[in-house]
């Protein structure tokens, strides 16, 4: 078909930045919740979900770029284990928020060598 | 120099250096039956009723821990909310608001205060839900962890 001058459609951007080729982290949830983070970009949108993704992969510790991050209070801020950071709240969108923590040379788990873990400890996505 | 005192005429034949002088920080005026009034930058008036609240709160709460009981409800004042914690993390939190109140009241703005109630009521809901509240007060076990794929 040709093609005339008018085109309405091009391609969409990735929302969000660019992914980096490697993430920074590798990023484990806790059980109790790895259903809910299978849900995550339907309940909340892929395009929240996914500046999610990019902010713990490769800034968890910084603030983000997108949405808000505090640190929680009192013990259920404390690192769950030597070497991990307190805990990092995430507002996501609307009444999502998730919890996690991260350490920058973890070596639990089956992988032994010490690298870059972000572990999700919850995910609440309250009534969405 | 001395402050001036406007009077009530005042506000319709000087209003623009009332306003000057409540801008750069308070304005001054004495009503016809004597009555004392200021006028305050918002900002300010709400810092200065933001530090009043919490120092009432907080007066309740710390004379609770010092007679070293569990506070009440009435000992909490409008800060309800922390009946989710214990006595180790609401000592914390008298410390912390204690600090958020020098500097929110040597620089007259809520800002410090707020901020720092707001982390502790955001982790105060946190506790609503057993589960997670059991697993923020736990202790990392690898096994608890499963790998997490990029959303699609």
């Amino acid at each position: 078909m040709p093609r005339g001058s008018y085109a309405p459609f091009q391609p969409a951007r990735r929302p969000g930045r660019r992914p980096t080729a490697r993430p920074r982290y590798r990023v484990l949830v806790h059980r109790q919740y790895a259903e809910l983070w299978e849900q995550l970009p339907q309940r909340v949108g892929l395009e929240s979900a996914l500046q999610f993704w990019d902010h713990i992969a490769d800034t968890p510790g910084q603030p983000p770029a997108v949405g808000s991050a505090s640190i929680l209070r009192g013990k259920r801020g404390e690192p769950q284990a030597p070497g991990f950071s307190r805990t990092v709240h995430y507002e996501i969108s609307g009444a999502g928020r998730i919890n996690y923590q991260y350490h920058d040379a973890y070596t639990g788990g089956a992988r032994g060598d010490p690298h870059r873990v972000v572990c999700i400890l919850s995910i609440d996505l309250g009534s969405h | 120099m001395d402050a001036v005192i406007y009077q009530p005429s005042d506000l319709n034949r000087r209003y623009r250096r009332v306003l000057q002088d409540a801008r750069a920080s308070v304005a001054r005026i004495r009503d016809n039956d004597g009555t004392a009034l200021v006028v305050v930058p918002e900002r300010r008036f709400e810092a200065l009723r933001s530090v009043a609240d919490a120092a009432a709160n907080l007066a309740g709460l710390a004379r609770a821990l010092r007679e070293g009981r569990k506070p009440a409800v009435a000992d909490l004042g409008t800060w309800t909310w922390l009946r989710a914690f214990d006595a180790d993390d609401l000592a914390t939190f008298v410390a912390e608001v204690q600090e958020a109140l020098v500097l929110a009241s040597r620089e007259e703005s809520a800002g410090p205060l707020d901020e720092t109630l707001r982390a502790w009521r955001i982790t105060a809901e946190q506790a609503h839900d057993p589960v997670r509240d059991a697993i923020l007060l736990g202790t990392h076990r690898p096994e608890d962890f499963v790998e997490a794929k990029r959303p699609v």
